[in-house]
This record gives C-alpha cells, sequence and structure tokens, in this order.
C-alpha cells in the first residue's frame, strides 16, 4: 500500500526542489541525478548534486528532454559504489533504466527512483521557442492546455505517463494548481517520506478521472499512428521508402535509451562495405544506392530491442531526415511485446524474453 | 622403439565407434572394422531414443581436438584423423601378443572402388535388379547396387553380389569407372597391432527363423526393429506410420515382450534389458504420430524399467499417455476377423479372459541367442565389450564400451605403448600470406568439357574481387588428378582451394588428405557440386545458381583466416571424490596412466559399503581394489574429508577440502571424478511392528553370520520394492531383486525345507541375472506378483505375522504366516548438496547427479572435467559401479593425458573493447564455458567446454563475440554473392 502525502502552496518546482534539498540536506542521499538549467541554454540537461545549494536551476518538469536520461542514470549507477542515488526521471527513463538493469548495464542497489508524472516533452526548438516568448515554460506549460498539445508525436500517443516501479512518486495531474502529491512506491520510498516529514494526504479522487480522460485521448492518438504506420511498412519495399533518406548517421541509436552497446555493429568492421564489395555489387545489378546497409542498420536494430522499446520517441526528434523512426519502433514493438506478454520496465524482475524463451514455445505463445 | 602400435577395434556399432573414439582421442592410431559395408551398426534402425525422442549419437563425438574429426552427424559417416574406417571387412585370425599382435582380414569385394565411386546414383537407377530391402526389415525392395544406409555420407555404392546378374548395366553408366564386377576379396594383414577390442554385438533375435507367433504369414505381425522402420522418415512408407498388409494407418497396436528373450527353451534364459523401454517409447511415439486415442498395448511378464528414471517414464506413459499395460505371456496370434487383423486372446488383471483384435502387432526382439562369439575372442590382447555377450540400452553399451577402453589402455602402457605425441605443425608463410584462391574445374572425364567451354565459367570466376588461378583437370576422383591439384598447390603462389567437383561429403576425405599434404588447413578448402550441371547443362537458371555457388564459397575462402586459439597447460592430478566401488576403480585406472590422485573420502576408512557385502565375488572385487588403492604410491587418501568448493576449468581446477576438525587445504587438479556413493534406504518407519520384520540387508547379513542355523526359519516371505518405484522415490534400486534372489536361494541352501514367497511388482532380472531368476523358479521359490495400488499387507495378530496378499495364479486371496517378513527397502544416494554445488553439477528430483547425457554421455556431467560414476549417479550393481569408474576415469584421461589442451578453430573468443558486459552469451551458452573474470572485468571462454554452437554469437548484439572460422564478415560477403 502507498503512503501519500501533499504539498501545497508551491509549484510543483519548488516542492520537489525543496523535498529534493532536504534529501541532500538531512543526508538522507548522498547525490541527486536530476534535470537543470545549464548555464548555456534552456534546454535542461541531466546534472548531478551533490550540494543542496547548487540545485537553484532545477527544472525536471519542464516539457523538454533533449534526450532520454537513462543512459546517464545508468552511467552513475553502473557499479554500487556505496553511495547513495537520488535518480529523477520521466515514467519513460524509469522504464528504460529497468530495461538496462535486466541487461546488466546499472544497478538499482542503493539508487532511490523518484519518478513524476509526465505532460509530455516538446521538440528542442519548440520548447526553445516558447522559453524565449515566455521564459518560464514550465509553469505555463502545467495549466495551459494549448501549450500540452505542442508536444511530440510519440508524446502525444504515450499512455504510461505516470511513473510505476518509483520509490516515490510525484503527481500533479488531477492536483489543483500549486499542489503535489508524493506517493510512496515502496518501503524505501514510505521510509524517506516519513524523514521528509510531509503532512499524510488521501489520494484525490479527481486524480483518477483526469488521468483516466488523458490515457483515452492518447490510445486514440496512438491507435491512429499505429494504423497509418502499419500501412506504410508491411512490405519491404515500402520500408525502404519510408527509410530511404537515412544516412547511416547512427543519431537514433546513440538516442536510443536500451541501445545499449558500449560500441554499435554497425560501427565496427562487421558491416563495413569494402570498395571491392560495392563494385562488384554494382556490376552485378547496374547500380547500387550510398550509404548501404540502411534497412540492415533499422531491422537489425529493431529486431536488437523492439523487446525493450520504452517508446520515449527520441529516435524521431533526433533524426536529420525527419524519418518517423519513433513511429516504426513503437509499431512493431507493440505487436513483439504483445506477442511475448512483455511489457518493458514493468518488472525488474521479469527477464527480457529472448532469453528465457524456449524451444518448444510457439512464438506469439506466452510463457 | 619401432612404429608405436595400431588398435583394432572390431564392429563399428555405438560400443565399437565409442571404444574406437576414446582411443583416437587419447592419441592411438585405430582401425575400426564391420563386416557390415556401412557403419553404425542396430543403431542406423533407431531413429529416435528415449527419454526424449532425440538421437544424439552425435554427443559421441569429441568435445574437444574438435580439429581432428568431422563434427557432422555421426549417424551418417564418422571421420577422425585417427581412426582407419574398414568397411564390408572381418577378421579372419590373430597371433601375437599384446603389444604386437598380428591381425588378418578379409575385405569382401563389393564391386564397386570406394576412392572412386562419387555417389552419383547413376548406377543404381539403371540397375534392373530388385531385392528385398535388408535396411527396411524388407518391407520395401531396393536394387542390386545399393546404399547400405542410405542417409550415410559419402554415400559409396556397394554391389550385393549375390543378388547381382552380372548384366553390366552400371558398369556402363559409371562415370569414374568405378564398378568392377570381378572384383575378389582381398585379404589384409595389419602388423605391430597393439590390442584389440572386440565390440561385434549380439545380434538380433529373427522370429522368422522359427515363425513364433505367426510372423511368417501375418505380414501386420512386425518385429521391434521393423517397427522403426516404419516409424523411419529414412524407412519403407517415408515415416507415415502404416501397416505392411493394407498401409492404412492402425489404430490398435499390440506390443509383445520377450520375443526370443527369457526363453530357456530356445537358449534364451537372459532378459534382453532395452526391449521394454523400446516398446513404451514406440508406443508413444505411435501416439504421437497417429493421435492420442490410438490404442497401444502391451503385453508383459515384467516391466523391467531399472533405469534411474525409467519407472517414471513408464507411469507417465500409462497415466498421462494411456498406453494399456497387461501382465501376461501371450501364447499366440490368430487372424481376426477382418483381412489383416489380428486376434491376441488373453487373460486380464481381474482373471477375466479377453479376446482382443489388433491391426497391427509388435514384437519385442532382443538378443539373438545363436550369434556366436567368434573363436579368436579368447586370444590374449583381446577385449570384449559387454555388448558381445549381453543386449544392453546405449548407456550401458557406451560405459561398458569406455570401461573396455581403460583396459585396452592400461595393457598397452603395461607393454610399454604409449600413443605418439602429436603436435600440429606450425603454419607456413604462405598460409599466412594474403588470400589467393586456386580454383579446381573438373570436367568429370571430360564430360562437362563442352559445357564448362560454352559457358565460360572461368571468364565468369574471373570477375569474383580476389586473387585467383583457375585450372580445369579432367577427373579429381582418380589419384592422378589429385596429385595434379597438389603439385599445383605445392608449387604455385595460392593458399586457398575450392574444387568445383560432386558430393561435398564424398571429398571431405580427399581434402583431409590434401590439406595433410599440402600443409593448407582444410578450412581453407571447399568443395562445389559441378556435376548437376552434367544433368542440367542447357538450363540457365541452373548455370545461374551454380556461379552464385562457386561465388559465395570464393567468397567466404577469401575473408578465412585463422585466428590463434588459446592453449593451456593440464595440471596432471585427478580428484576423485569418494572410495567406494566406483572412485577406487576410477582411482586405480588414473594412476595406472601415470596420473597422481587425491582420493577424498567422507567416511573414516575406504571402501564405501564393502562392510555391508556379502556376496563372495563382489567382496573380493572390492577388497582387492581397496588394498590396491592403498598400495598406489601415486594415490593419496584424504579420509574423513570433504570438498566443499571448486572453481577453474577443465585441466585447472582448484579444489578446496576440508576435515572431520575444520582443517582445510586447497589442491590443484585437472579432473574431478564424483564417486559419492550411496547406501541402504531405512525402511519405512511404520514396518518396524515386529522384529521378525526385517530388511533384505538385514537377513542377508543374518544368513552371513559364521555358524548361522536356518533350521528354525521355515516361512519366509519377502516384499519387493518396499518405499520404492512409487513417489517420492519414484525409481528402480536395481540391486534388490537379484539380492532377493540370491539371499532366497541361499536360505534354501542352508534349510531346503524353507518355504519362501516373493511378492513382487516386476522381477528386474535384467540381462544375465535372468538365469538366478529361472533357477529360483525351479528350486520352488513362489513368486506373487502384485501392483502398486493392491501392496500386500503385513498383519500382527497376537504374536503372528501374516501377510495377505493376493495370488493372480490361483486368483484367491493368500494370508501367510511368516517367520520373516523380508523387505527389500533399496538405495538411495548419499547427500550430494555439498558436493553438487561445489562443482556446480546439477541433480536429479531423487538427489542422484545428473549426467550430461544418459545415454551418450553417461559419465560426464554438464560441466566439462567433472565425471560422475556409480551410485552417486543412479542406483547400480557394485561391478557395474566398478565399470562405471573406469569408464568415468577414461573420459578424464581424455585431458590428463596431454600436457596442454588448445581450443578448436570453431570457438568463441570475445573482442573484450566493444563488448558491454551485458552477460547474455553467459546465459545462453549451453556448455558452461563462459564466465565473468572478476578481475579482468572480462567475459572470458573456456575453449575446452567451448563446443564452437555459435549461440553466443547469435545473442550478441553487436558482434562482440565471434565463432572462430565463422566470422561475421566472411559470413556476410557468402551472403552477398548468395543475394545476387
Amino acid at each position: 500500500m502507498s503512503v501519500y502525502a501533499m504539498v501545497k502552496d508551491a509549484s510543483p518546482t519548488v516542492a520537489v526542489k525543496a523535498a529534493l534539498t532536504k534529501l541532500l540536506s538531512q543526508n538522507l542521499v548522498d547525490a541527486v541525478l536530476v534535470a537543470a538549467k545549464s548555464p548555456y541554454s534552456a534546454l535542461p540537461m541531466p546534472t548531478l548534486f551533490a550540494e543542496a545549494s547548487a540545485m537553484d536551476g532545477i527544472d525536471p518538469l519542464a516539457p523538454a528532454a533533449p534526450f532520454n536520461a537513462a543512459r546517464q542514470a545508468a552511467t552513475v549507477s553502473r557499479q554500487a559504489t556505496g553511495k547513495r542515488l537520488a535518480l529523477v526521471l520521466r515514467p519513460c527513463e524509469i522504464r528504460a533504466l529497468i530495461e538496462l538493469v535486466k541487461l546488466n548495464q546499472c544497478t538499482l542497489e542503493n539508487v532511490v527512483l523518484i519518478g513524476i508524472d509526465c505532460l509530455g516533452r516538446m521538440e528542442n526548438e519548440v520548447f526553445l521557442r516558447h522559453a524565449s516568448a515566455l521564459g518560464d515554460v514550465t509553469s505555463e506549460f502545467q495549466k495551459n492546455t494549448s501549450l500540452q498539445d505542442d508536444i511530440t508525436r510519440t508524446c502525444q500517443m504515450c499512455e504510461q505517463f505516470e511513473p510505476a516501479h518509483a520509490d516515490i512518486a510525484m503527481s500533479t495531474l488531477g492536483m489543483a494548481e500549486n499542489s503535489v502529491l508524493f506517493a510512496s512506491g515502496s518501503e524505501t520510498g514510505e521510509a524517506l517520506l516519513k524523514e521528509l516529514g510531509l503532512s499524510p494526504a488521501e489520494n484525490p479522487a479527481q486524480r483518477e478521472t483526469v488521468t483516466k480522460q488523458l490515457r483515452e485521448k492518447r490510445a486514440a492518438c496512438k491507435k491512429e499512428v499505429f494504423a497509418e504506420t502499419s500501412e506504410k511498412i508491411n512490405s519491404i519495399e515500402k520500408f525502404e521508402k519510408m527509410i530511404g533518406t537515412c544516412l547511416n548517421c547512427y543519431n537514433c541509436r546513440q538516442a536510443c535509451p536500451v541501445c545499449y552497446c558500449r560500441e554499435c555493429v554497425f560501427l565496427t568492421d562487421v558491416f563495413a562495405a569494402r570498395p571491392e564489395t560495392l563494385l562488384r555489387r554494382a556490376q552485378k545489378r547496374g547500380s547500387v544506392k550510398l550509404p548501404t546497409d540502411t534497412t540492415m542498420f533499422h531491422l537489425t536494430r529493431l529486431s536488437h530491442i523492439a523487446h525493450s522499446c520504452v517508446g520515449c520517441g527520441q529516435c524521431s526528434s533526433v533524426c536529420p531526415s525527419n524519418i518517423p523512426v519513433a513511429d516504426i519502433f513503437t509499431t512493431v514493438a507493440a505487436q513483439v511485446q504483445a506477442a511475448y506478454d512483455y511489457v518493458p520496465g514493468r518488472d525488474v524482475q521479469e527477464p527480457i524474453p529472448y532469453l528465457i524463451f524456449a524451444e518448444k514455445q510457439k512464438s506469439g505463445e506466452p510463457k | 622403439m619401432n612404429q608405436p602400435a595400431k588398435i583394432v577395434v572390431i564392429g563399428a556399432g555405438i560400443s565399437g565407434i565409442r571404444s574406437a573414439l576414446d582411443l583416437a582421442e587419447l592419441g592411438y592410431k585405430v582401425c575400426l572394422l564391420d563386416r557390415a559395408p556401412a557403419m553404425g551398426g542396430i543403431l542406423t534402425r533407431l531413429d529416435r531414443q528415449f527419454p526424449n525422442n532425440h538421437c544424439g549419437i552425435c554427443r559421441m563425438l569429441p568435445m574437444f581436438d574438435r580439429d581432428n574429426s568431422e563434427a557432422f552427424c555421426l549417424r551418417k559417416g564418422l571421420s577422425h584423423d585417427n581412426i582407419e574406417l574398414l568397411l564390408s571387412t572381418e577378421v579372419t585370425g590373430v597371433e601375437g601378443n599384446p603389444g604386437n599382435m598380428t591381425v588378418t582380414m578379409v575385405r569382401q569385394a563389393t564391386g564397386v572402388d570406394a576412392d572412386r565411386c562419387i555417389g552419383c546414383r547413376e548406377c543404381e537407377k539403371i540397375c534392373p535388379v530388385e531385392v528385398p530391402d535388408s535396411f527396411n526389415a524388407e518391407l520395401g525392395k531396393r536394387k542390386a547396387i545399393y546404399l547400405e544406409v542410405p542417409y550415410q555420407r559419402p554415400n559409396q555404392r556397394v554391389i550385393d553380389l549375390q543378388a547381382c546378374t552380372r548384366c553390366g548395366e552400371c558398369v556402363k553408366v559409371c562415370p569414374t569407372a568405378a564398378i568392377d564386377l570381378d572384383m575378389k576379396p582381398e585379404i589384409l594383414t595389419f602388423e605391430n597391432i597393439g590390442g584389440i577390442v572386440l565390440a561385434s554385438g549380439t545380434g538380433l533375435f529373427n522370429p522368422q527363423d522359427t515363425d513364433v507367433y505367426g510372423m511368417d504369414h501375418f505380414p501386420n505381425v512386425v518385429t521391434s526393429s521393423a517397427f522403426e522402420r516404419i516409424l523411419s522418415s529414412s524407412g519403407p512408407y517415408q515415416g507415415s506410420l502404416m501397416r505392411p498388409s493394407d498401409q492404412h494407418p492402425p489404430r490398435k497396436i499390440a506390443w509383445i515382450q520377450c520375443v526370443g528373450s527369457r526363453n530357456p527353451m530356445i537358449g534364451a534364459d537372459y532378459c534382453s534389458s532395452a526391449c521394454c523401454m523400446i516398446s513404451i517409447k514406440q508406443a508413444l511415439f505411435a501416439k504421437e504420430r497417429l493421435g492420442s486415442d490410438t490404442q497401444t498395448t502391451i503385453f508383459y511378464m515384467d516391466m523391467r524399467t531399472f533405469g534411474r528414471d525409467y519407472q517414471r517414464y513408464r507411469d507417465q506413459a500409462e497415466k498421462e499417455n494411456k498406453v494399456a499395460f497387461v501382465r501376461c505371456r501371450i501364447h499366440s496370434i490368430e487372424p481376426g476377423d477382418e483381412e489383416g487383423n489380428l486376434k491376441i486372446s488373453y487373460v486380464d488383471h481381474s482373471g477375466k479372459p479377453v479376446n482382443a483384435v489388433f491391426d497391427m502387432a509388435v514384437l519385442a526382439t532382443g538378443k539373438d541367442p545363436l550369434r556366436k562369439i567368434p573363436d579368436f575372442a579368447a586370444h590374449p590382447g583381446i577385449i570384449a565389450t559387454d555388448a558381445v555377450s549381453e543386449w544392453m540400452d546405449i548407456g550401458s553399451a557406451v560405459v561398458s564400451a569406455s570401461a573396455v577402453s581403460e583396459r585396452l589402455v592400461r595393457m598397452l602402457s603395461s607393454a610399454g605403448i604409449s600413443p605418439e605425441k602429436q603436435a600440429a605443425p606450425p603454419l607456413s608463410d604462405k598460409v599466412a600470406a594474403p588470400p589467393h584462391l586456386q580454383v579446381v574445374l573438373c570436367s568429370c572425364h571430360g564430360s562437362l568439357d563442352k559445357v564448362l567451354a560454352e559457358n565460360q565459367l572461368a571468364a565468369e570466376l574471373k570477375k569474383i574481387p580476389g586473387r585467383m588461378d583457375i585450372m580445369q583437370v579432367k577427373s579429381v576422383c582418380d589419384a592422378e588428378g589429385l596429385e595434379k591439384v597438389k603439385e599445383t598447390l605445392e608449387s604455385g603462389p595460392a593458399n586457398r582451394l575450392l574444387f568445383a567437383a560432386c558430393d561435398t561429403q564424398v571429398f571431405l576425405p580427399k581434402l583431409r588428405q590434401l590439406a595433410a599434404q599440402t600443409g593448407i588447413p582444410k578450412e581453407f578448402m571447399d568443395v562445389v557440386n559441378l556435376r548437376v550441371l552434367a544433368e542440367n547443362a542447357s538450363s540457365p537458371e541452373v548455370l545461374g545458381e551454380m556461379m552464385q555457388q562457386l561465388e559465395m564459397r570464393a567468397n567466404r575462402l577469401f575473408r578465412k583466416k585463422i585466428t590463434p586459439t588459446d592453449s593451456r597447460p593440464i595440471r596432471k592430478t585427478a580428484l576423485v571424490i569418494g572410495g567406494g566401488p566406483a572412485g577406487l576403480s576410477a582411482a586405480l585406472a588414473l594412476a595406472a596412466q601415470k596420473i597422481k590422485v587425491i582420493l577424498v573420502e567422507k567416511q573414516e576408512t575406504i571402501g564405501g559399503n564393502f562392510a555391508n557385502i556379502y556376496d563372495a565375488q563382489n567382496r573380493e572385487m572390492i577388497g582387492q581394489l581397496i588394498a590396491e588403492a592403498k598400495d598406489q604410491p601415486l594415490i593419496t587418501i584424504h579420509t574423513d574429508t570433504e570438498v566443499i568448493n571448486n572453481a577453474g576449468v577443465a585441466g585447472q581446477f582448484a579444489a578446496r577440502l576440508r576435515d572431520k576438525n575444520g582443517a582445510e587445504i586447497t589442491i590443484l587438479h585437472g579432473a574431478a571424478v564424483i564417486a559419492t556413493g550411496g547406501g541402504k534406504a531405512d525402511l519405512p518407519a511404520d514396518t518396524r511392528a515386529d522384529n521378525k520384520i526385517i530388511s533384505l540387508y538385514d537377513l542377508e547379513a543374518e544368513l552371513n553370520q559364521p555358524g548361522m542355523d536356518a533350521a528354525n526359519i521355515n516361512t519366509v516371505v519377502f516384499m519387493q520394492c518396499v518405499g520404492s518405484r512409487e513417489e517420492p522415490r519414484n525409481y528402480c534400486s536395481r540391486i534388490c531383486c537379484l539380492k532377493s534372489l540370491k539371499t532366497a536361494m541361499k536360505l534354501k541352501e542352508l534349510n531346503p525345507d524353507c518355504n519362501i514367497s516373493i511378492f513382487y511388482r516386476d522381477m528386474m532380472t535384467y540381462g544375465e541375472s535372468e538365469k538366478f531368476y529361472t533357477q529360483a523358479r525351479a528350486k520352488g521359490i513362489i513368486f506373487i506378483p502384485f501392483e502398486k495400488q493392491e501392496k500386500p499387507q503385513i498383519k500382527i495378530e497376537a504374536g503372528r505375522v501374516l501377510v495377505q496378499g493376493f495370488d493372480p495364479v490361483l486368483n484367491e486371496p493368500v494370508c501367510l504366516e511368516a517367520d520373516r517378513v523380508v523387505l527389500a527397502s533399496g538405495l538411495i544416494p548419499n547427500p550430494v548438496d555439498v558436493v553438487a554445488q561445489a562443482f556446480q553439477v546439477s541433480t536429479t528430483r531423487d538427489g542422484f547427479i545428473r549426467e550430461a547425457d544418459s545415454k551418450w554421455r553417461p559419465v560426464d556431467t554438464g560441466r566439462e572435467g567433472i565425471f560422475v560414476c556409480g551410485l552417486a549417479r543412479g542406483p547400480v550393481r557394485a561391478d557395474e559401479a566398478v565399470q562405471e569408474g573406469k569408464a568415468a576415469a577414461l573420459r578424464a584421461l581424455r585431458i590428463l593425458a596431454r600436457d596442454t589442451i588448445a581450443a578448436s578453430r570453431h570457438s568463441a573468443y570475445v573482442r573484450h573493447a566493444i563488448c558491454s558486459l551485458c552477460e547474455r552469451c553467459i546465459a545462453i551458452c549451453p556448455f558452461d564455458a563462459r564466465f565473468i573474470d572478476p578481475d579482468l572485468g572480462r567475459i572470458m571462454v573456456d575453449p575446452v567446454a567451448c563446443q564452437g554452437c555459435g549461440l553466443c554469437a547469435a545473442e550478441c548484439p553487436n558482434g562482440a563475440t565471434l565463432i572462430g572460422d565463422f566470422e561475421e564478415y566472411g559470413v556476410l560477403d557468402e551472403i552477398e554473392a548468395a543475394l545476387g
């Protein structure tokens, strides 16, 4: 059972900051990883704080995320260090982090996961445009629904906007203005909430109504995107057309939080085309489009991560050729994940299907 | 000393193959012969075995030094550098002494020169003579020129010279002039033979000889081996289960057990041991093929499910798969009312006569009572496997064969003969130079000249990028052509070879030969079948495909490189855990090969159950083992000691020993044999109500007391399977039935008037021990069968002990008052938790150590370098435990007898720089060959355990794991060519 606490009369950012300050100053944790404005840009970047006094610019609720922070979170939790870390992450970042734990890329030992309700993020340039017009986009975004429509296409189809599996979840959805609900998701979280000394509260009934509405809206969008995308990629020819302008820049793989290889196989010598091979191919077929191996790259990545794709949409955001990579990946991933009854980030104990898939198990048959 | 002695293995069935591979792996040169024109023996006709309905014979292939042999289906063929295979060959004479024998053989004329035959089948197509197909139990036809085992490779034909009419058609069509109808048998003399393994098998009883059960006139009565052929995809009906008379799928099938076995009237006073399990497997298979509603009934006298996991297999067949088991010896089979049907009359469990009609009957046949052991078998220097005198299941045959290999090796080493040390020759500069491909186009005796010229194949090949020479030869299947290729390779710059010739499998031996002659590794050679062009020369698709094939192989060869493999020194010390018969025999076998042995025994003395053994033969055998072990200076015995931890890889282990005082030491060793044994199970608590109720072990001890007077023991009731063969201890303890018989007969000896009754579920007197059962019945001992759910009850009334049961022969209840009620409580393993944990080996639910494969690798564990034998693995008799100990020692010797051990070329390796340490490869490795080195923070591969299966490489998302000789870049270039 979760324990709830409410902070009123403070903007969500202020309430979160107050809680994190307390965690650090009371030595409940040794460091906090949280998105903060940098001196260089309005875009918040994941920042590791060891001193409460340095936390002025934190902005975890900003509708912007230049990348999915799970990779940065995994960097600081690669091995247990003996220090206790608080990681403040969006729901999709937590899900990706849990996948990375299963892939042995980091550990949750001595880690406190703090999740926040996520209303979505904007593409970087959209956010910066609003930032230069409004200044504090974060506060405006919480109340201005037309601003909320400016989130990315993938965020618009995200139904998992509430933090699951966080030790502490901070919610704004369905709350009165300037109120934040803190909920514990584990014994660790419960103990910490006690230490923070927040006033106990009930889970407000209207929260369920608001989240349900939002989920329905997102589901409808998702259905549309899936239908449209399925039609566009249902043959290899169509798929090739879809990715026809890929440059092999590998930004999508760099942005992907669950593409965990230290060095991608496409950067190694394995697929490196040799000139004589290309010439021979041109000789046999008359012509060869360059770069080669774009289809191979996307299909390989699909086969590698479809079961772990958390639908964060970063791959689309970073594509210089405006290929809707996330549409393709989420559409395929949904089918793969349904076939194995697998939800990435659902449970750290739940093994990734290919690690346990038995010889006799038919495809599509749950384990 | 002159050239090292060779070993002859007679019989290329399972036992012969096992023994030949054992010896070849130890470095001995072996000549493996079989009088049949194919290797594999009976196994060639059995596709799948229980318990998993797979074949699995490939698991006998070498696990390391795999480069010495072809690692493909062993059922299809055997190819090992140290093994020469001689088919259609029989030994006619043996002379000399162990260490230096002369063996004369005769190789029968097959009419076909195996060196020239390319397996093209032209001869078989044209041959006008058809005869019943002996391979398929005469259920189909074959030609007079044929392939004995249709799926074997190389697929060189032989001629059945008795059936052949000498019409000469085949001679005319043979493209390589391989056929000689006047071929004469050839006498071969082998000198300097160190020793001989006799593994010629027992043959199969043929019920046709005596027309048992109407075999001669009912087409739907078949033997179990014919039934195997019917089930087989290479069988007469291509794997459709049909009955022979009308080729309809049978709905009701009967199995009749003990046909030709357990029948003293025909000289078969033995049990063939394997037939019960074969019938259960076949019944389950029939249900799998034809649907679960197929009626399958097994008529039996005793279902001999005496192997460790067999009882559960039977129970499952009975309960879950509804196979019917009827205890009844069938008198005869009569024709049914409908054409082809069979009527079987029997008396059911309740005593009612039943007339049942079946569509088909399968006779479970075993050992052939007429098969004689060859005269020369007694010649010194010849060691016979048990499978020469007994029919047995695969696991037992494999154990026996390895035990024989061990005895042979011991005999050779005492004659001062050891295998030649073979160091791999270093790779030449030429081989290490940039790839240069030699393509050899074979025009097949000129028949392809025109096709090759018209299609400018050579010019097309030249377009493939890479340095390449092309030559055309008239024929590479004769010595002349091959010599020309060899000369070109030796004088020219090429370091890769691609043949465009014929069947790949036919070519493999030639490639091995060329590799040995030229120093170019065989991995740098390949073959494409060009002969398909001869048949389809005009088809442009075939030509395109041909070119594609050539480019694929060429691309692959261009990217091949030899990856240096790791080699590590071997600690030539063995650790044996357990000082019972199994452990002692393993220790002595190892010490005989100059291996230091550390023998760890948990108890204060060695000998295991020696104190409880009364059988004179066993006492002598074990007593001798104890004495020898104590005298053997290479064996260090640690009593009151346990192994609490073991780390490392095969060849280099470190184990932690702890004595009873808690003192610990670390010892270094190269391989371990687990022989932790077991002992008698206690009687269930509720049976200790009266001191007349005793265990079988108690009675045995009592009767063996000096001066024992049995005069007042007048009525004794034995009860078998007390606490065993039902959950939770649902296995047969294997020793009790024989022990009960021997004890009962001893009692009869001491007191001939004693009335003895034995309540039993199934008398498990397998193999030759059946004779004791026969003798006991002749001595007037009464046998009363009972079923698990209707156990006889023991009652105590006013100081009298009564046993109430039901006698199905009298068909009425019986109540016996007994002076002794003797309960056979069976065997349990000693606790193995600590040892299993220490060695990271898995256990069965009954607490035995699980072997790697119950049939093909019975004394290996899943972990290379750790072996298991005796009671630790499953219930065994003492003599069987000793055999297993020897077999386990032989398996350990493969590692311990060498100085270093190197990975095979097809082994996994890791590119650490790009490895993300996700450890998915560790989780998926089926051989436990991968682990993480905590100090280096790296994934490591044990090259000895690694079998090159490639799962890790498939699992690794970014190619950080590679398989030697199968690196992606070569394979992708091959795919590039395939995509066109």
